[in-house]
């Protein structure tokens, strides 16, 4: 058996023409590498999947109607082995952070130079994940505590909604006008009223507030 | 112009003015005729009343005729006349000295207490003055007094309006009318002969003048002319003859009474049904409102108070037959009478006089009266069932139904009279069919109002109508009016309106007074929403509000509401649209601006031949121009949001506020998870409002920290701005920007709705609630 590697089968997935066809010239003139087609949504890109079996899809976020995301998603569920190579214009964090989520091998911004992505192609054929150092370091700040504007809304054990009820009881104010005083449903206090006492581990409103006070959790 | 419709306050004054040459010795004539005719009552009643205290005769005259002593003259309608006594009867004894062979010097003239006559029949027929004269009952001072209210009535009546010739018909008949009601107590009893007289004199002359009064008051010519006669004269004239002919038959012709008498009954009823039928057919139904009013309660007046007096005592009398009631108990029914005469001049300005007495004061004596009438219509059936020990118990038993019952069967009252009197006042129909034009057509604020208030003065008969427009009484202004007197009603009641139209904030009305006259203030809501207030009134000739009325205008109030928002809405829509023009093309502006500061300059520097700059340069400036590109995308809307959803969107958002507002940023989920998504109406709506709340955090709030709060609920989902900035008062800042109502109506096209709380020093929280759909 020839034992000559088997070229790597990219589809281009990106709604500007300019930008595929670009790109493909540059991919083109690598000898172990192939495009097998171009996709301009997200649609026709699942087609020339399911058609063309490529190895790699460089895979852009912004698509008319379905975006890259779910795209991305989709691809991994219906072809786990499928390697998706994000490249993408925006370096926003939420946008890694999503990428992440769904699991793709490598997120490349569009701006970088086309040898750092012909170079990524190999790596992420290799079994490899690409993140540009400044894409990293996000990624890495993201999961150090502070830095980013997402809390989780936690205070001690409670949401800061949560504490925000606990206080209007301890103030002795009935459910209703909580909830009218926090423009919620009177439904949705009852919920973090539950909630309360029981991550409180208290057996009532009163156990709440004691076991909350002794926390430090109101004042 | 008819006397009734409405009176200027001037006139009279203009009269005095006009008249101040009619004087007699320095006097006005009014002044003569009220004097006197107080005067004339007082000194009859005193006259009266005591001669009523003198023992009672039979009222015969004794003389001989031959041999045999017999009646020579019989007093009518005297005591012995009643008994059946008639003149040329033989009389046997008088005063209980026997008459046979009596010398004609010994002769009594006249029989005093007891006489015993003998009847053409051969029958004895004893006489005899009864115990208890009629003049000595509580009867005699109810007949005073009613005689003393037509007196002071009529005075009063003659003093106010000596210009009007219906105001002087007036007079003369409350004149005659109290006379015959001061004589009355004696002519009944003790049967003088001057009190007998002057009572029928002044009954004739009363009715007399009934039928030119109510010809006046309806506005008809008083002397109008049917072919060749004037009836009216004709009528007064008729009576007047009556009278002397009644005159000189008590003196000399005694037997003339009997047919004279039916003929004066049948003339007094001929009168009052004259009446009723001038004022049942003769008032035209198209007439001023106000006439209609006042013809009414002058009908119901004189039918109530005669019609016991007409057909239990005069008819039967006139055909010859006995009183069917009592003769004090059908009389008594007059006093509504001048009870209704006043009521049509306090309500109603009967006769143009807009003010008698102080209204309150009436209603203050009705009332104790009502309540009295009441109370002891309800002690007397009791009073003799009860054991004289309980009657404590029965009187506070008495008073405390009198005061239970006082409101409801005032209420029963009010119905009635309202029912009987203002069946004409303003339908609803009426009401609606000119509100649809106002309705439908006007698309303008003042236009509507203006429509409505026009509408309302005309079809309730008002003078002024106001309408106050604001989102509080403290800050309505006046928007229209209507009416000709609205200037002045603003200018009276100018000062006391605020506190009333606060006061009317949770009523559905307040009425408000003006001198003598009532207004009602109406509150103006549309959805919740406080629009101002309406002053109507003081309703044409001072009439009163008649409940119906005040259940109209409360009822409609929300529909002039509905009228005056839209025309607030089209107009609030208009100057909207105008400042989304402006805003659209600011925006633009900025977009270009922006393009072609940054983005644009270093394209052509990128395009530029030859080796201005360098290799990498250009990639330097090629990487600055795709970050300020992608920068002028984002704002204009961010690929985020479709692309990661409303969580992440609001998080990019937070990220990249400018650094130099130095604000401390806190989001957090309840509820949901970072990669929820929801449908994109709700999404954008969910970004732009909090787009918006930080943009006016950055612009107006000095904060230094925001706090975005999203959350599911089971079927809503809840975004919540808040920041720890200057605040303000909602009160005033309710159109507080473009931004604002914007972001209110992306909210509320997707069935939401958006609270702003906030208050000077505390900070501001906006609540945005969007329901997810099913």
């Amino acid at each position: 058996m020839e034992s000559a590697p088997l070229p790597l089968r990219i589809l281009i997935v990106d709604d500007h023409q300019m930008f595929r066809e670009g790109i493909r010239r540059r991919l083109e003139q690598e000898p172990d590498i192939t495009v097998v087609g171009e996709a301009a949504s997200a649609e026709d890109a699942l087609a020339k999947v399911a058609q063309a079996n490529p190895t790699i899809v460089l895979l852009d976020i912004r698509l008319p109607k379905v975006s890259g995301i779910e795209l991305a998603r989709r691809l991994r569920q219906q072809w786990p082995d499928l390697k998706i190579l994000v490249l993408t214009g925006y370096d926003f964090d939420q946008y890694v952070r999503a990428v992440a989520r769904v699991g793709v091998s490598g997120y490349l911004l569009k701006t970088a130079p086309q040898d750092a992505v012909v170079q990524a192609i190999r790596e992420v054929a290799a079994g490899g994940a690409v993140l540009p150092p400044s894409i990293a370091s996000k990624v890495l700040q993201h999961y150090s505590v502070d830095s980013s504007a997402v809390r989780d809304g936690m205070m001690g054990d409670l949401t800061l909604r949560e504490t925000e009820v606990l206080e209007l009881i301890h103030q002795g104010i009935r459910n209703a006008d909580i909830a009218k005083r926090l423009a919620i449903s009177p439904r949705t206090v009852e919920a973090h009223v539950s909630s309360i006492i029981s991550k409180l581990g208290a057996q009532s409103r009163t156990g709440a507030i004691r076991v909350a006070l002794e926390k430090g959790l109101i004042k | 112009m008819s006397v009734l419709s409405v009176p200027s306050r001037s006139v009279h004054k203009r009269w005095w003015q006009a008249h101040k040459a009619t004087q007699l010795l320095g006097v006005h004539l009014p002044h003569i005729a009220a004097v006197g005719l107080l005067l004339a009552y007082i000194v009859l009643a005193v006259l009266a009343y005591f001669s009523t205290l003198q023992p009672g005769h039979l009222g015969i005259r004794i003389g001989l005729r031959g041999d045999t002593p017999c009646v020579t003259w019989v007093m009518p309608a005297g005591k012995a006349w009643d008994q059946g006594a008639r003149p040329g009867m033989a009389a046997l004894s008088v005063d209980g000295q026997s008459l046979a062979g009596i010398s004609e010097d010994a002769l009594p003239t006249q029989a005093v207490t007891e006489a015993v006559l003998l009847k053409p029949t051969g029958e004895e027929l004893p006489l005899k003055v009864t115990a208890m004269p009629f003049g000595q009952s509580p009867m005699k001072f109810s007949l005073l007094a009613l005689g003393a209210v037509f007196a002071l009535l009529g005075a009063a009546v003659v003093l106010r309006r000596p210009d009007l010739q219906a105001a002087r018909v007036f007079g003369i008949f409350a004149g005659f009318a109290s006379l015959a009601l001061a004589v009355a107590p004696d002519s009944g009893g003790a049967g003088h002969e001057w009190a007998l007289i002057t009572q029928v004199m002044t009954e004739v002359g009363a009715s007399a003048c009934l039928v030119p009064l109510v010809v006046a008051l309806v506005g008809e010519s008083v002397w109008p002319r049917w072919r060749f006669v004037r009836p009216v004269p004709l009528f007064a004239g008729f009576g007047c003859i009556l009278a002397v002919v009644y005159m000189a038959s008590v003196f000399a012709r005694p037997t003339w009474y009997e047919w004279i008498r039916p003929v004066l009954f049948f003339y007094m009823s001929m009168s009052v049904l004259s009446v009723v039928g001038l004022l049942a057919f003769k008032v035209d139904p198209e007439r001023d409102l106000v006439l209609r009013h006042q013809s009414r309660l002058l009908l119901w007046g004189i039918v109530l108070s005669s019609l016991p007096f007409v057909s239990f005592t005069l008819i039967p009398e006139a055909l010859g037959r006995s009183s069917v009631l009592p003769v004090h108990i059908s009389i008594l029914a007059l006093a509504l009478m001048p009870a209704f005469f006043a009521y049509a001049i306090l309500q109603h300005q009967l006769l143009g006089i807009r003010r008698l007495v102080h209204k309150g004061m009436v209603y203050g004596i009705t009332a104790f009266a009502l309540l009295l009438i009441i109370t002891f219509a309800f002690v007397i059936p009791l009073y003799d069932k009860v054991s004289g020990d309980r009657y404590p118990l029965l009187i506070s038993a008495v008073i405390v139904g009198g005061i239970v019952l006082f409101f409801p069967l005032r209420r029963a009252a009010q119905w009635l009279t309202d029912n009987l009197l203002y069946r004409d006042t303003v339908g609803y129909d009426m009401f609606l069919d000119g509100m649809y034009e106002n309705l439908v057509t006007s698309d303008n604020s003042p236009d509507a109002a203006g429509g409505i208030a026009n509408h309302l003065a005309e079809i309730m008969h008002l003078e002024s109508v106001l309408v106050f427009q604001g989102d509080a009484p403290g800050q309505s202004k006046l928007v229209a009016s209507a009416g000709r007197r609205s200037q002045e009603a603003l200018q009276h009641l100018g000062p006391q309106l605020q506190a009333s139209a606060q006061n009317a904030e949770n009523r559905n009305y307040v009425e408000l007074r003006w001198e003598s006259d009532s207004l009602i203030l109406i509150t103006l809501r549309s959805a919740g929403r406080y629009l101002g207030y309406l002053l109507l009134g003081p309703k044409e000739g001072g009439e009163v509000f008649v409940d119906a009325e005040k259940r109209l205008v409360v009822t409609v109030a929300p529909f002039l509401a509905l009228a005056i928002s839209k025309g607030q809405v089209s107009e609030e829509l208009r100057d909207l649209n105008q400042r989304l023009v402006k805003a659209e093309e600011m925006e633009r502006a900025r977009v270009a601006g922006d393009l072609h500061d940054g983005p644009l300059q270093k394209a052509i520097l990128l395009a530029m031949d030859g080796d201005a700059i360098s290799q990498d340069e250009k990639g330097e400036i090629a990487h600055q121009l795709v970050s300020e590109l992608r920068e002028v995308s984002s704002r204009l809307r961010p690929a985020i949001l479709d692309d990661l959803g409303i969580v992440p969107a609001i998080e990019w958002l937070l990220d990249n506020l400018p650094k130099r507002f130095g604000l401390v940023t806190h989001f957090s989920l309840e509820g949901l998870q970072e990669e929820d998504r929801f449908s994109p109406d709700i999404e954008l709506a969910l970004f732009r409002v909090s787009q918006e709340s930080i943009n006016n955090i950055m612009k107006h709030a000095r904060a230094t920290s925001v706090q975005v709060i999203l959350s599911k609920e089971t079927n809503a989902i809840v975004l919540e701005v808040r920041d720890n900035g200057l605040g303000f008062s909602t009160a005033t800042g309710r159109n507080n920007g473009l931004g604002l109502s914007q972001m209110r109506q992306r909210v509320v096209q997707l069935n939401g709705s958006l609270d702003i709380h906030s208050s000077p020093g505390n900070g501001t929280r906006v609540v945005a609630r969007i329901p997810l759909g099913s």
